[in-house]
């Protein structure tokens, strides 16, 4: 665990480990410790790294306590969500075919696949789900579609995700959702959080 | 009471200070690019600081209160608080002085609260009207005034010719030359630029990482440099986690300032330390 002090009450801590749903267990595991604590204002995770948001004058404590931190790994009850996608992206049978799978075969994996919730970004209650089999990671699209719609299910690099809301985007698409993955009138708003345990069929 | 809005104006959104502790279900802080200016706009019209007011991009809003109101405005075009009765139009124009204002009204533009703000969130569609941009033809309700007009320190505009920096978290992982090319140029801000980011034309700068990293945490005022090498300084409105390799970030009294640039000007940086930064903080009011 390394910390580095990225803004006058911002600091870093990245975790090395090589495969991201460790990392963003350690990261998550870390945000539980921490969560709550009168120094702290917000947390952000990232896909091997938690953004520590520190009262104004509080970094240089925080910091301070974070070498002290034993990174615990506690056997935490995930919450579990399990989302139906119906398989029909538009990029389903060039990913089989990429991966040298059928697509009902990539379907198979996909369902198989227990994921977690590493981080949300990009959008509005965007989770980056982490777990995908190395031999599905894919790059993006080199030019990005100017309109993914809203539930679409899709993979790029070693992430999944679901788009909350239509926008522009770069992943490939291989199905839909209608999950309701933010909404504002709720606290916390994001339907997925960090740390998450998720399950397609 | 209520406003109506009888032309837009170029951009014209309703916030307040911001929107903070739900970055980790993604919403960026949004809030007024300037927070200093809404909250000596608010002041001169005798409001607590953190209502919600009008933020105003290049051109302004032609506007109708139906109730007289005492009205203020900062930043571009700049006016101290003036009464306008009930009914008689507001017609803001072309803003001069700078690309952005910020208007108040007494009693504030009275949005719903959405997670604790009334600021604008575009990419989620929620917060201030609508979670959009004002467009004819919207009406908007307008708080009780609690108080007489008050008054505010002259806010002047600033526009910023040199912005400050830290190094950024990725800094060591750009070369001497990038660091010092970066440092050096003259840039001008892009015609690509919005609240989310501004967007840097200059020099192609070495990017780090080859332009990608795995995303992490990213705060407004972060300098972005993306495989093409052209910078993007983050705003309010942009994601709260980014891939790009960072190489600097301004210092938390000069995020404001990015509000003050227009698309074409120019704009440098200075390396400042931490204990610099903190220092000059202090001395903000």
């Amino acid at each position: 665990m390394i910390s580095e002090r990225v803004a006058e009450d911002a600091l870093l801590v990245r975790f090395e480990d090589a495969d991201l749903r460790a990392a963003a267990a350690r990261a998550h595991a870390l945000a539980t410790v921490l969560e709550g604590e009168p120094d702290i204002e917000e947390l952000v995770p990232g896909a091997a790294s938690l953004l520590v948001l520190t009262r104004r004058g509080s970094a240089d404590a925080v910091a301070a306590a974070l070498e002290r931190v034993e990174t615990p790994m506690p056997p935490r009850s995930a919450t579990a969500h399990e989302i139906a996608v119906r398989w029909n992206g538009p990029d389903l049978a060039e990913i089989a075919q990429l991966t040298g799978r059928t697509p009902s075969a990539l379907i198979e994996v996909l369902t198989a696949t227990p994921f977690t919730v590493a981080f949300v970004g990009f959008q509005p209650g965007f989770p980056y789900l982490v777990g995908l089999p190395p031999e599905l990671h894919v790059p993006r699209l080199a030019s990005p579609r100017t309109l993914v719609p809203a539930g679409s299910f899709a993979i790029a690099g070693p992430f999944a995700g679901i788009y909350p809301f239509a926008s522009p985007g770069g992943w490939r698409l291989l199905g839909e959702t209608d999950i309701a993955l933010f909404d504002a009138q709720r606290v916390p708003p994001a339907l997925l959080r960090p740390g998450d345990a998720v399950r397609l069929r | 009471m209520s406003v109506r809005v009888v032309r837009p104006g170029a951009f014209t959104t309703v916030q307040d200070l911001g929107r903070f502790g739900h970055r980790a279900s993604g919403v960026p802080p949004a809030g007024a690019m300037d927070p200093r200016a809404a909250r000596a706009a608010n002041r001169l019209v005798g409001n607590p600081e953190d209502l919600a007011v009008l933020e105003l991009t290049l051109s302004g809003p032609e506007l109708v209160f139906a109730r007289d109101s005492w009205i203020a405005i900062t930043g571009a075009s700049a006016r101290g608080a003036f009464c306008l009765p009930a009914g008689e139009p507001l017609a803001v124009g072309r803003l001069s002085g700078g690309p952005r204002a910020w208007l108040a009204v007494d009693g504030g533009f009275d949005v719903p609260l959405v997670l604790g703000s009334r600021s604008t969130s575009p990419r989620g569609g929620f917060g201030g009207f609508e979670g959009r941009a004002l467009r004819a033809g919207d009406v908007l309700p307008l708080g009780r005034a609690s108080r007489p007009p008050g008054s505010a320190p002259a806010f002047l505009l600033e526009r910023p010719v040199t912005l400050r920096v830290l190094a950024g978290a990725q800094a060591p992982l750009f070369s001497d030359s990038a660091r010092t090319l970066f440092l050096e140029s003259a840039w001008r801000v892009s015609p690509a630029s919005d609240r989310c980011g501004l967007r840097l034309e200059g020099p192609a700068l070495p990017s780090a990482a080859g332009g990608e990293l795995l995303s992490e945490g990213v705060l407004p005022g972060a300098v972005q440099v993306p495989a093409g090498g052209s910078p993007i300084l983050l705003g309010p409105d942009g994601p709260v986690t980014g891939g790009y390799p960072k190489i600097a970030q301004v210092i938390a009294v000069d995020v404001p300032l990015l509000a003050h640039l227009a698309p074409g000007d120019p704009v440098r940086f200075s390396r400042v330390s931490l204990d610099e930064a903190l220092r000059l903080r202090e001395c903000a009011c």
